[in-house]
Order: C-alpha cells, then structure tokens, then sequence
C-alpha cells in the first residue's frame, strides 16, 4: 500500500493503516523531537502525542508531503512540551550524558564511520548550543542539517516562507559556529 | 573614491555574510553564487567564516540518531478521527461573520448613543417632568396658534401705567426654571391668531405663585425664568392684547397689575422674563411660558421632532452595554480560534 492509500485508509477511521504510517516516520519524528527539546523522555512523549494528535488531524491534511505535516505537528507538540518544561524544569542537558539509557542510544548500529568519530564531548557541546537556540531557528535547523530536509520541505513543516527559513537558517549556524568556535570545537577536528 | 570604494566592499561584504549559508547549501542562483565568489576571492574574514560554518554543518550531520526508545503506534480502538467542531470547515468563516455582524451593530449603537446624548442635555438636566414638558411642548406649536405660547409677560407696576414690557434681559440659564425653559424652547411658529389666555388668566398666573411681590417665579431669580433665546427676538414685540389686571400684589398695597401677554411671531417662542426689580418697586414680572404651554393641545405632531425625541427615549446605554460585551465576546473567541487553528497544521 502507497502512502497516499494508507492515509485514505486512516482517515476512515483505520488505525491500522495510520500505524503502518507510523512505522514509516516514527524515526525521524521521534529525532526531531529529541534534538528540539532535548530530552529522550520527554522526546518520547511528544512523539506519541504528536501521532495522536496526527490522526485526529487527518481530515485537515490536504495533500502534500505528509512527512512535512506531520513535523508541523511534532514541533507544535514540542513547543507546548518546552513552555510546560519551562514551568516545571526538570532534567538538564547534563545530567542527560550521565543517564546509560542515553548513552546505549547513541551507539546503536546505524552510526557512520564519521559519526563514531564525532567524540562525545563535542556532540554535547552541539547539543548544549542547539538549546541555547530560539525555537524557530533550531527547529529550522535540526530539520536541514540534522534531518537533511529541503528548503521547501522546512517551509511546509514550520508554516513559513522560504525566505523566513532561509534566514532562520543562517542565523541558527552562524550561531552554532560562533558557540562551537569558542569552545575550539571547530579546530579540534 | 576611496569611501565610495569602502562602502561597495562593505556592502559586499554584509552580502556574502547573508548569503554564506544558502551558498553552502548550493542555494544560490548562479548570479549570486558568482557575486559571493568574487568577494571570497578577497575576503579573508569570508573566507575564514564559510569554513567554519561548513564544519559546523558537519558536525551537525554527523550527529547520532538515535532510534526511537519504543513504538509510537496508536491505539487500535481509536475512534475514526473526527475534527473538533471549531476546525470543522465553515465554522470560522461563521464566526468572523458573526463578529463583522456585531462590529457594525456596536457601531450603530455608538452612532446612536452619540446622536441621542446632546438631545438629553440640551433637555434640562432633570427628570421626566422635564421631558414631558419638553414633550409637550414640542407636540404642540406647529400649527396651532397657540396662545400665550410664545410669550407671557405680565408686568405689575404700582402705578397702574401699563409699562412698556421690559425685555432684553441677559439670556436665562435654563437650570433656573428648568420647566419653564424646557417648554419654551420648543419652537413655536408664528402664533399671531387667537390667544385662548387671557389677560387676567396671565396675570393671575403670573402673580398667583409669587411668594412676594417681585419675584416672578418661586425660582432663584426671576431673571432667570426665561429661555435661551436670541435677544433680538424680544426686541420689538407686538403687544396683540391682553392688557388686563392683575390680582393685587402681597408685596405692594395698592398695585394695579398689569399684564400684557406679548405673542411673539418668531419661530422660537421667547418666554423672557422681564426686569424685576425686586419688591421695593412692587414690579412683578412673569414668565407664564411654562405654565401656558404645558397646557397647549397637542396639535399636528412634528414628525422629525417626534422621531428625535424617541432616539432619546431608547435605552441606548443599556444597548450600548450589551453590544460591547457581545462584541468582546466575539472577539475573543474568533482570536481564540484563530491561534488554535494555527497550531493545527
């Protein structure tokens, strides 16, 4: 079944067919997630709501990527989670590297050689300057340079014109640089 | 030159920094990718800013991904997915409709509540007395010839000369004798015809309040009994008739009263209070304007008067009130609704 079907399906009223969908984009929605907030946990909730959310939603999906809307929705998902997390913080980004459950996840198979290069201190020093972003800019770029979307795919998840994310973008890496430059992890590569 | 050159390098300049990181993605149209060429060609500070951004973008793609810790499937016993009603389709449109519909009503209102208020002040600060007797006196006149509508003015002079009517007082603040003032502001059209008061019914009015001999009215000061109205009106009057005597004043022994009772033929009755001097020259001067005209039939109404008057009669406050607050309703809700909406995708 294509996706287009699968989707028609789900909107009848077929959680079935919506959980083979799920299991089609569960990755990067939980990844996107996860780099946004920045909390496996917390990652993880917003990913179910956000599927829950999705599948209420469907009447309103009207064509197009359906990757692109579904990570509208994560990342409205993420936003509620953040404000509420502001409220009430909880764990922060260091005790994160500490937790075993984090660490197992990231040495999972799929990693590249150059990712297995990457060494952890640097991919906390990313993940801490990531944080210390807006949410706008780093939803912008989590989804091009972590998730690899296009420019006009972001647009279509985060509601705006490409000029607006073309900005986003350059902003929230020259940020980045300027964060990672101080801390020499440029040069260390 | 030289500044013009340095300006040219810096706009330069500020132009490959905006545009490092779509030209890192291959984002550029060939035209711009060549202007950001150039000036890498001679800008070290660029140069030295593509490479770390490229690193950082690396460092960025060579993130981890972790999997995801468990299986995000939904519920098989979710029911079929169904929209919450404000995101079914046409229930903002509804709502916006809704709200113009109540912008324009609250607009109404206010026009309303605007055009009424300076009836209700120009009718004296006072209560429903007041308005009947403005009422009254705006049904009549038209086109009855009403009587001593227009203007009484008695006059007592101790002497039994009947005297010349003493006009030209400074214009009367109507909070004196607001009854009177209301009743003979209405306009009243030239009623030269058949004065139904008499002379001695106008005298009798006249003095029969008075307290004392001078004042014309129980009120602050005679003076004050009359209207607002032009001085000029009461300039020349034509005294139709109506030169009788009065009853006897308290306050002289022996007067004799005498009331003239003046139609003035002016669009705007004029009851105008003549001088009073005050007791010691037992000079009784009245305004029966109020009185008389309370009394006026009500003749053929006039239309657009009638109208005015029922503008001020209607709650518009109360209106007002409602309005507002079913706007703001509104109001809320359609921006409610906006931001909810917005967030769904």
């Amino acid at each position: 079944m294509d996706e287009q079907a699968l989707i028609a399906e789900a909107r009848t009223g077929n959680p079935q067919a919506f959980n083979a969908l799920v299991g089609a984009y569960q990755g990067v929605a939980y990844n996107v997630a996860y780099r946004v907030i920045g909390h496996p946990d917390a990652a993880a909730d917003a990913t179910q709501d956000a599927f829950l959310a999705a599948y209420r939603a469907l009447p309103t999906f009207r064509g197009g990527s359906f990757r692109a809307w579904l990570l509208r929705i994560v990342a409205n998902v993420c936003y509620d989670q953040l404000r509420q997390r502001r409220r009430r913080p909880q764990v922060s980004l260091e005790d994160m590297a500490e937790d075993p459950d984090y660490a197992s996840s990231l040495s999972d198979g799929r990693e590249s050689p150059e990712e297995a290069v990457l060494r952890q201190d640097v991919r906390r020093a990313i993940e801490v300057a990531i944080a210390k972003l807006p949410f706008d800019q780093r939803v912008t770029v989590v989804l091009s340079d972590v998730e690899g979307f296009s420019y006009e795919e972001i647009a279509a998840a985060t509601g705006a014109s490409l000029g607006t994310v073309k900005s986003r973008l350059s902003r929230a890496r020259a940020r980045l640089r300027d964060y990672l430059a101080q801390g020499r992890e440029l040069s260390r590569r | 030159m030289l500044d013009f050159l340095g300006r040219l390098q810096r706009s330069e300049h500020s132009y490959c920094q905006e545009n490092l990181s779509s030209y890192l993605d291959g984002e550029l149209s060939p035209r711009a990718r060549e202007r950001v060429d150039r000036h890498l060609a001679e800008c070290e500070r660029c140069r030295w800013d593509l490479e770390t951004l490229q690193r950082t973008v690396g460092l960025l793609r060579a993130m981890p991904r972790p999997k995801a810790p468990r299986s995000f499937a939904i519920p098989e016993t979710m029911p079929a997915p169904a929209l919450p009603f404000w995101m079914r389709p046409g229930v903002y449109t509804a709502l916006r409709a809704a709200t113009a519909t109540a912008a324009l009503f609250f607009v109404m209102t206010v026009a309303g509540t605007v055009l009424s208020v300076p009836m209700q002040s120009r009718a004296p600060a006072g209560a429903a007395p007041m308005l009947a007797a403005a009422k009254a006196a705006a049904t009549a006149p038209a086109a009855m010839p009403l009587p001593a509508t227009a203007a009484q003015n008695a006059e007592a002079l101790p002497n039994g000369t009947p005297a010349a009517p003493k006009f030209g007082a400074g214009a009367a603040t109507p909070s004196a004798a607001p009854a009177a003032a209301a009743a003979a502001e209405a306009p009243v059209s030239p009623a030269p015809g058949e004065p139904t008061l008499t002379a001695e019914e106008a005298t009798r009015r006249a003095s029969a309040p008075l307290g004392k001999g001078g004042g014309a009215l129980p009120g602050p000061t005679a003076d004050l009994a009359g209207t607002a109205a032009p001085p000029s009106v009461a300039a020349q009057p034509t005294p139709e008739e109506a030169t009788g005597r009065g009853t006897p004043s308290e306050a002289t022994p022996t007067p004799l009263e005498v009331a003239r009772a003046l139609s003035v033929p002016q669009e705007e009755s004029t009851a105008r209070a003549g001088d009073v001097s005050g007791p010691d020259r037992g000079q009784a001067s009245a305004t029966a304007a109020a009185s008389v005209s309370l009394e006026a039939q009500p003749g053929a109404p006039d239309a657009s008067r009638e109208a005015r008057l029922r503008l001020v009669a209607f709650p518009w406050q109360t209106l007002l009130v409602a309005t507002a607050g079913v706007l703001a309703a509104l109001v809320a809700a359609t921006l409610w609704l906006r931001s909810a909406r917005s967030r769904w995708p």
